[in-house]
């Protein structure tokens, strides 16, 4: 049960200064699960297309060989990206945990692609 | 703490399943028929089932085949032979029209027919799509383009994925639970019922869905291909399977060699080879061209990783060009393994009954799952129901869809089956007429369900279904004598007397779910005290 550990210690350390019901009207709710929801259904998507994007470069197999077992983990990470999304603290910072990382693997993936 | 991540876990969970478990429960439910794909064609072929198995040789066979197709398709783009195996009788010819260039490919351009083969002749059959049409709609769907219905497949597959995991993460006593079966609770015994058919076959479900996906991911997953082959599909598949890509037609004719040759000198290299020394199926491209060439598959082991060798011949000469050995790569291995896994194509007797199972408790699953919602929504608003208000349009809404999609399937299924003996032998496109009547009688039972959603429209539908089912055999032995379950459990086919078994098990079960409904009243809300059903309510959350 590697999930349930891991999810434990994102909310034990990140959770605990999250109050759900303080302060917030229904609609701005709303709009926050709305976010999340596409967080997890685009911005994990994304996430998850450039990861083995790169995974298929750089994992020491041939070619073939590489580009397979990054398709057969792609769903992995997917699954993981989405459950993190709803676990982190905010809309806000599931987002930010989508995109910062799908910048960097674009960039990496840029340059990759201009000096090849 | 735990508390708000196992409740923002439990909140994806009630609204990933919930989304989508209509559609799921069709994949699943057309998915686990299709472990008895060939099983289901028999029993819808019944002007088969006094054929016995052939004993010739498969250079023979071939010769036939060869002959058949040389009579319809003698310019076609590739020719197919399947020899027959334990599970499905007939020789298999298969043919692909060469389309013009610019003209779109269609399924039209495909042609498939079944011949004896001890004779070389068609079969005269009745037609039926039989078990393929559930191994189709489990990720074709039906009435939808083809690639808009594996997305809608795929997006489902997904999010049950989602649903599996965070129903792992909520459920906090997982081994407790698998002995905890409260009936006649009312919510609680929903919740029970979901947690035993899920947690029993989690490992199934896990796998199923993970390799379901797999099988798919070229479509879903493109990047790793678009980065490394420029997102030439074709290129990478050759690499991966070690094919050369077939050769384009010379345009000019040539005599093809002997087909009955090749055949026996295949089994003669194929000599010492693991598992059987017999062809599964082979392919011709290009016949009677110049650029003819054959290719044979070694039929597999039976076991979790299908042999994977294969011999391809020049088409005139004869000559081997090249040959594929068993496979060694643990990746393509991994691969091969994880689509044997969802497909089951290894499964003995025994395991594919295991399999068919688990299938059936999948759907179970998927049902409760979609019930609890409903009983829980009707709690929430227990208040606004005892003042004499309806429910909310959304609980309304959801109650119907369960009820058409729920009871509605086991009558749907059924009434593919009833079509197959009902409908006229001569009748113009009379497969489809199979399929269509499928889909009428669901669209009828959801139409109902939305007239009147409750308790007498489950249990009338139940019912029905349930008998519809029961009475399959008896249809059969009325329609169909020479194919009545006491023949067939005497002489076989085995597989057609197994269908009549399973069709009466699962009727009686259906109409067991249907006397329950009928019998059990939801225990009143306001007898119940309140801690309890607050304790009911964080027990899921």
């Amino acid at each position: 049960m590697q999930v349930y550990d891991e999810g434990n210690e994102v909310s034990d350390t990140e959770l605990a200064q999250r109050n759900p019901k303080s302060g917030t009207s229904g609609s701005s709710m709303r709009w926050a699960v709305f976010s999340r929801v596409m967080a997890a259904i685009v911005g994990a998507y994304v996430l998850t297309l450039l990861s083995i994007a790169v995974l298929a470069l750089v994992l020491p197999m041939s070619r073939a060989e590489s580009v397979l077992l990054s398709m057969l983990l792609s769903f992995l990470i997917y699954a993981c990206a989405v459950l993190w999304v709803f676990a982190t603290r905010s809309a806000w910072r599931a987002w930010c945990g989508m995109l910062l990382p799908s910048l960097l693997m674009a960039a990496g993936l840029g340059l990759w692609w201009s000096l090849k | 703490m735990k508390d708000a991540f196992r409740a923002s876990m439990a909140w994806v969970h009630t609204w990933a399943g919930l989304l989508v478990c209509w559609v799921l429960l069709l994949i699943f439910a057309a998915g686990t028929a299709s472990y008895y794909r060939n099983e289901i064609t028999l029993w819808m072929q019944p002007e088969l089932h006094a054929i016995a198995p052939s004993q010739d040789s498969q250079a023979h066979m071939a010769e036939r085949a060869v002959i058949a197709l040389q009579q319809r398709a003698p310019d076609a783009k590739q020719w197919f032979i399947g020899f027959p195996n334990e599970r499905s009788q007939g020789l298999q010819i298969f043919w692909e029209d060469k389309l013009p260039p610019g003209v779109e490919p269609t399924r039209e351009r495909f042609h498939d027919v079944m011949l004896n083969p001890d004779t070389g002749l068609p079969l005269e059959v009745r037609e039926t799509k039989g078990g393929n049409f559930f191994y189709r709609l489990h990720f074709d769907l039906h009435y939808l383009p083809v690639t808009l219905a594996r997305w809608i497949v795929g997006f489902c597959a997904m999010f049950m994925l989602v649903a599996l995991v965070t129903g792992v993460i909520i459920h906090r006593r997982i081994f407790k639970d698998f002995f905890t079966f409260r009936p006649g609770k009312g919510q609680r015994s929903w919740l029970d019922a979901h947690n035993i058919t899920g947690v029993l076959a989690l490992p199934y479900h896990l796998m199923i869905t993970y390799t379901g996906l797999m099988l798919l991911m070229y479509l879903y997953m493109p990047t790793p291909i678009v980065v490394a082959y420029q997102g030439n599909n074709q290129a990478f598949f050759g690499e991966l399977f070690r094919e050369e890509p077939a050769p384009e037609p010379s345009g000019r004719p040539a005599t093809l060699t002997s087909i009955a040759g090749l055949v026996t000198e295949a089994q003669r290299i194929w000599q010492g080879a693991a598992g059987e020394v017999s062809v599964d199926h082979m392919h011709i491209n290009n016949p009677n061209d110049a650029a003819a060439s054959v290719s044979l598959d070694k039929a597999g082991d039976n076991g979790l990783i299908e042999s994977g060798m294969s011999l391809t011949f020049d088409g005139v000469s004869g000559k081997l060009l090249h040959e594929v050995d068993a496979e060694q790569r643990a990746v393509v291995q991994t691969a091969t393994a994880m689509r044997s896994l969802h497909e089951a194509n290894f499964a003995q007797p025994l395991l594919r009954a295991l399999f068919f199972i688990s299938g059936l408790g999948g759907c179970l699953m998927i049902a409760s799952g979609a019930v609890l919602w409903t009983v829980k929504k009707r709690q929430a608003q227990a208040k606004r129901l005892a003042s004499g208000l309806p429910p909310t349009w959304g609980l309304r809404l959801v109650e119907a869809l369960n009820l058409g999609a729920i009871a509605g399937l086991p009558i749907a299924f059924a009434t593919f089956f009833w079509a197959n003996r009902i409908l006229p032998v001569g009748l113009a496109a009379r497969d489809e007429w199979e399929i269509h009547s499928v889909f009428i009688a669901w669209a009828a039972v959801l139409l109902l369900a939305q007239w009147r959603p409750g308790r007498h429209m489950w249990q009338l539908m139940l019912w029905l279904g349930g008998l519809m089912w029961l009475a399959l055999p008896v249809l059969n032995a009325m329609l169909t004598p020479q194919s009545a379950l006491f023949t067939t459990v005497l002489h076989g086919p085995v597989a057609v007397a197994g269908f009549d078994i399973t069709a009466m098990l699962l009727g009686a079960a259906i109409c067991f779910a249907a006397w329950r409904t009928g019998k059990v009243r939801s225990p009143k809300l306001s007898a119940q005290p309140k801690h309890r059903r607050e304790l009911a309510e964080t027990e899921v959350a």
